[in-house]
């Protein structure tokens, strides 16, 4: 009975040291991957285009919830003492994860006369701007606004003091249509699908200030481009050229390079001049342009002393004809009013690129033509910060 | 005869003695207020962890750095999107880069998840790059730099202020319990033995031995890593023990005096027989304490190397101080008596008359009614113990008047607390190459998987870092992170893969402690991943699963250890083998009501108002070992001097239940004083802020009155009953081999039993059977 009553107590102890372990594990787990059936190798898919999906007005005037995204303008500017001006004036919007939108934004103006090109950059991370409805887009950083709806787009811009005495301040308005590229949709291969149109051809009015002197615009041509999309930059880069003919056509070029300089596509658009039943945010007729329409062949080199980069400086630019698609046989000739554009943009968007003010000269259908255009070249500096 | 040559020794060189003591308090006083400089604020893992491994290679091969502030703003004025909301934070925050340290910021500007949801509360994340010990101690200087803004009330949280703070409530605790402790033990001690100087001597004993054992902390703590909380419980152990022992001793040389010796046969007496007593108790408090050096745990370890210290000192203080005291001070150690005082003296009454040998004839009359009830009620005390839920500290055991537990409780009211307590997996490869296109495809199956449990928040990793992201386009981007240029993606895969390395952080949509937490953590462990790809888990819910496991894999050997050596020191003293394992199974009850306690009050929040503190909701992990190894030692210490009374009654008398009676009550003064002591000193650990003291505290209290009282008075007399002479079996062969040890109260017979008729004589207890001790001979239970 002694010896009952011992091991009773014992088995009550023992049972309640015991319970010091009762933080049990569970033996669950997550199944073991399969096997990677293209193991060693990386299957390059193309993203988009996004079938049935049209881009509308004014609802994709709005910033997007997409990757990236850009409202990019470049103009051509003549002021009221004669004087020719360049300006590129940009605004980025990044969405990264769930973080709030990052916004960059570049503002550049070429004094070709005096050899003079002023950069500013800025970023800000500002609150998720509403997508789509009717209100257009209307973006602030601290380096201005760009506002624009149904082709009147407000754009104010002023470089800091350090910089210069450099400031834009437009209204800019359609006269023709959109013109929507590609159907309003194009690839960067597996870089992720685009969505893109341009306004080739809007009127600046206003003033700008160089070097510290306020000028009326006298006379100009803005040429603006509007992209999102879930793409993002894979290392290669591109070369953009944008081209307004004295005739009133226009032009856009995109070749997209990988990270070796081989080429891996080339697009483009050719905008026929709409002398009729032209209107504000409708789309114009667009010739789609492909590889076997475009020749670009680079004929000179430029080597910024700034970053060392070398890229191409002027070029030699044949557009095959084509009678039954109405497209001309053009071979142009781009020149930058001044080598040294590059943009040391590495504090806001963490590159380096080059994006210049060009004049165009050459031979639409054997006859002379003139023009002007701005061409950017990604991807040739590979110093990133 | 080692100890009363001692005694001799002590008595002729009582100065010398004397003044090698005041020489090693005079050089420990300078060191006190010093003590915490060389001690460690963490101590809670363990080098060999799963999660500390994985903690030190995101350490060195990603750089991950830990050493976080978190500074909350607050505004009822401002939303957090205001431009002066966030201006007064930037003017808040400006000074930083002037501070001490490098620091880096993550705004809540830049991650929307640190804005609570009503936008009143932001976070600000600023990483001090310095290891964590080293950030931690210059957090004042580096606070300076962060300004306090005009519109928005700013409290300060994270880890770094966790320790911070853990350091300064620290300091304010001992301060506090020492004010506490220091008089009312004064005061228990002069009601125990009737002399304001009898009294004052072993708090005089008691604290030169803390001085010493603070001093000598101060000094280990350069040579190896000891934990901060080592402080703290040196102190409350120092003092109970040195408490204790001093009582034991000055208790001793009082009986001796009045039995009529001269000073120095009284001194050295004492030292044979209370001196020998207390070594040999000192010697089972040891073996407990010495249980934990076997954890990998620093705090444990910290904790048993001060222990061994603590005893140490306290056992030599007591052996050789308070002898060379009791020589100088002699006969007047009678001074001030409150017999005197009061002008009232009451002739003692003979042992088998006292209340303690009543209360044991009482008991051991009806032995199974008392033992059942009491059995019961210890268990019922200790059933809470069931629901145990184990956790690390964090800032919970901080009185919510200090900062870092502001903090804590504003992340844990308006975020979700994972967000800053992740689960971190680290990856690794055995190639120099976790972002070869194999892998990446590997990882991104993982993640995906990871994504789909219900558990998961959200995933953070290098293949999820952008939803909008296709594996191919991550395995093109990867696929040379030097032509990378997107920015954030750029900085993101910086701070999460490099070289062999990359880092998949897992928010939980449950608190770190959660069992859901807990779990998911188990699965990810239990996963692989492929291609060769090799996991770690670490964070803070991996860090507190481990360091339970880790404590409770390695605690039932340090508890074998205790046991089996505590058994064999008792087997040694007491020539049983049944009388160890009943005292083994007695503490164990006392101990194992006080652990239902400990989860009554602190886990599930009873007494919390009375108490002053915030439930914690659970038990931190090395507590119960700590108060085991403590309350092992303390416990036993009680054991040996009650049953050794015991056996030196039987030894004489052969009755086994007079001779329970007899221990008792000639122990029943001593142990009573001396848990009351220490039950007082371990109570003014509850004053302390910190619940982990605070709990300490409450739980060795409550042991050692457990033990001192229900256990000694009702349970060991019931048991000694019902066990009758098999208390006392032993095997012929195996006291013919053990060695002969006894304690010398056995040896300087008392002068009452010199005159009796025979030696032999037994003290029978009213009412209790007399047993002829020719029934009853070791080893032949009849």
């Amino acid at each position: 009975m002694k010896k009952i009553r011992l091991l009773l107590i014992s088995l009550v102890i023992t049972g309640l040291l015991g319970a010091c372990g009762s933080d049990s594990a569970t033996k669950e787990a997550f199944p073991t991957p399969v096997t990677n059936p293209k193991a060693g190798e990386i299957v390059l898919t193309t993203a988009g285009p996004v079938p049935g999906t049209v881009v509308k007005f004014p609802e994709d005037e709005a910033p997007h919830n997409n990757l990236t995204e850009w409202w990019y303008y470049t103009g051509h500017i003549i002021t009221t003492d004669g004087q020719r001006y360049g300006f590129e004036y940009v605004t980025f919007q990044a969405l990264r994860s769930i973080l709030p939108p990052l916004y960059a934004a570049h503002f550049a103006i070429t004094d070709p006369n005096h050899k003079v090109f002023k950069v500013e950059q800025t970023t800000r991370v500002g609150d998720k701007l509403t997508s789509g409805g009717s209100a257009g887009f209307d973006l602030m950083t601290s380096l201005g606004t760009m506002r624009g709806l149904n082709g009147v787009d407000y754009l104010k811009a002023t470089m800091k003091k350090e910089t210069g005495q450099y400031a834009i301040d437009f209204v800019v308005q359609e006269t023709q249509g959109v013109a929507l590229h590609g159907g309003g949709q194009f690839t960067y291969g597996p870089g992720g699908n685009s969505y893109y149109y341009s306004r080739p051809r809007m009127t600046p009015t206003g003033t700008i200030t160089v070097d510290g002197q306020t000028k009326t615009v006298k006379e100009g041509v803005v040429w603006f481009d509007h992209q999102w999309g879930d793409f993002i930059p894979m290392g290669g880069g591109w070369d953009w050229f944008s081209t307004q003919l004295d005739d009133g056509t226009s032009l856009m070029l995109y070749q997209l390079r990988d990270d070796q300089g081989k080429l891996l596509q080339v697009f483009g658009s050719y905008i026929p001049f709409c002398q009729e039943s032209c209107q504000s945010n409708k789309p114009l007729k667009v010739v789609d342009l492909g590889l076997d329409n475009i020749v670009i062949t680079p004929t000179s080199q430029w080597v910024s002393p700034q970053t060392g980069t070398t890229y191409p400086s002027t070029w030699n630019v044949k557009i095959k004809a084509n009678p039954q698609k109405a497209i001309p046989e053009l071979e142009l000739n781009y020149k930058p009013t001044m080598p040294n554009q590059e943009l040391d943009t590495r504090a806001s968007t963490a590159t380096i690129y080059w994006e210049g003010d060009t004049i165009i000269a050459g031979t639409k259908n054997g006859k002379p033509i003139n023009g002007s255009g701005y061409v950017e070249l990604t991807g040739y500096s590979k110093t990133y910060n | 005869m080692f100890f009363y040559s001692l005694g001799r020794w002590v008595y002729r060189h009582k100065w010398l003695v004397i003044f090698a003591w005041l020489l090693a308090v005079g050089i420990s006083l300078p060191l006190v207020p010093r003590v915490l400089e060389p001690l460690k604020t963490g101590g809670f893992a363990n080098p060999d962890m799963e999660s500390a491994k994985a903690a030190a290679t995101l350490q060195a091969n990603l750089g991950y750095n830990s050493s976080t502030i978190v500074v909350f703003y607050q505004s009822d004025k401002f939303r957090a999107t205001d431009e002066q909301f966030i201006q007064q934070i930037e003017t808040s925050l400006a000074d930083l880069k002037n501070a001490p340290f490098k620091t880096s910021l993550r705004s809540h500007t830049v991650d929307p998840r640190q804005i609570s949801p009503d936008g009143k509360t932001v976070y600000e994340l600023v990483t001090v790059e310095a290891d964590n010990e080293t950030a931690t101690k210059a957090l004042p200087d580096i606070l300076k730099h962060i300004k306090s803004p005009t519109d928005l009330k700013m409290t300060i949280g994270g880890g770094l202020a966790f320790y911070n703070d853990i350091e300064m409530v620290s300091q304010s605790d001992l301060g506090r319990a020492e004010i506490v402790a220091f008089p009312v033990a004064i005061v228990a001690l002069a009601l125990a033995f009737g002399s304001v100087v009898a009294g004052v001597l072993p708090v005089m004993v008691g604290g030169a031995g803390v001085a010493v054992i603070l001093a000598s902390i101060f000094a280990l703590g350069h040579i190896t890593d000891l934990s901060i909380f080592v402080v703290n419980l040196a102190t409350l152990l120092g003092l109970g023990l040195g408490l204790d022992y001093s009582l034991f001793a000055a208790s001793r040389f009082r009986e001796e005096l009045a039995r009529g010796r001269s000073l120095e046969e009284a001194v050295a007496i004492t030292l044979a027989t209370a001196g020998k007593a207390v070594t040999f108790s000192g010697l089972t408090v040891l073996i407990g304490l010495s249980g934990l050096l076997i954890f990998q745990f620093n705090v444990l370890r910290s904790v048993g190397i001060v222990g061994i210290l603590v005893v140490f000192v306290s056992v030599l203080s007591s052996i050789t101080l308070l002898p060379a005291i009791l020589s100088v001070v002699g006969y007047k150690i009678n001074a001030l008596t409150f017999a005197g005082l009061l002008r009232r003296n009451k002739p003692p009454k003979p042992p088998e008359e006292g209340f303690w040998a009543r209360l044991a004839g009482l008991v051991m009359r009806r032995p199974f009614t008392i033992f059942i009830p009491v059995l019961l009620l210890l268990v019922l005390l200790g059933l809470p113990f069931l629901g145990i839920k184990f956790s690390s500290p964090d800032e919970s055991i901080l009185p919510i008047s200090v900062q870092s537990r502001q903090a804590y409780d504003i992340l844990n009211r308006e975020f979700n607390r994972s967000e800053i307590i992740p689960i971190l997996v680290v990856v690794q490869t055995p190639k120099n190459n976790i972002l070869s296109p194999d892998n990446i495809y590997y990882l991104s199956e993982f993640a995906q998987q990871l994504q789909q449990d219900p558990r998961v928040a959200r995933v953070d990793s290098i293949v999820t870092i952008e939803p909008r992201l296709s594996l191919v386009q991550y395995q093109i981007l990867y696929s040379d992170p030097s032509r990378l240029q997107d920015a954030y993606l750029r900085e993101f895969l910086n701070g999460f893969a490099r070289g062999n390395t990359t880092l998949i952080s897992i928010v939980s949509k449950y608190s770190p402690n959660a069992q859901e937490t807990k779990d998911l953590v188990s699965k990810i462990r239990n996963s692989t991943l492929g291609n060769g790809l090799t996991l770690q888990v670490t964070g803070g819910t991996a860090g507190i699963m481990d360091v339970v496991d880790g404590i409770y894999s390695v605690f039932p050997y340090a508890g074998l250890i205790i046991v089996v050596s505590t058994y064999l020191v008792l087997l040694v003293l007491l020539r049983s083998i049944v009388l160890p394992l009943k005292a083994i199974l007695m503490n164990a009850l006392s101990i194992l009501a006080s652990y239902g306690m400990l989860v009554w009050v602190f886990q599930e929040g009873n007494l919390a108002n009375l108490l002053n503190f915030k439930p914690l909701g659970f038990i931190e992990p090395s507590l119960p070992i700590l108060m085991f190894c403590t309350l092992f030692g303390l416990s036993m210490d009680y054991e040996v001097f009650l049953l050794s009374r015991i056996k030196e009654n039987y030894d004489h008398s052969g009755n086994n239940s007079a001779s329970v009676a007899i221990g008792l009550q000639k122990s029943g003064k001593i142990i009573t004083s001396a848990a009351l002591i220490v039950v007082v000193v371990c109570l003014s650990f509850v004053t302390a802020d910190i619940v982990l003291v605070k709990a300490l505290g409450l739980g060795v209290a409550v042991a050692v009155g457990l033990d001192a009282t229900i256990v000694r008075a009702l349970l060991v007399p019931a048991t000694m009953r019902l066990l009758g002479n098999w208390n006392w079996y032993a095997p012929q062969w195996l006291l013919r081999i053990l060695p002969e040890t006894k304690l010398e109260t056995e040896v300087f017979i008392p002068p009452v039993l010199v005159g009796s008729p025979s030696s032999s004589q037994v003290l029978i207890p009213p009412g209790l059977p007399n047993r002829n001790q020719d029934e009853i001979k070791q080893g032949q239970v009849k």
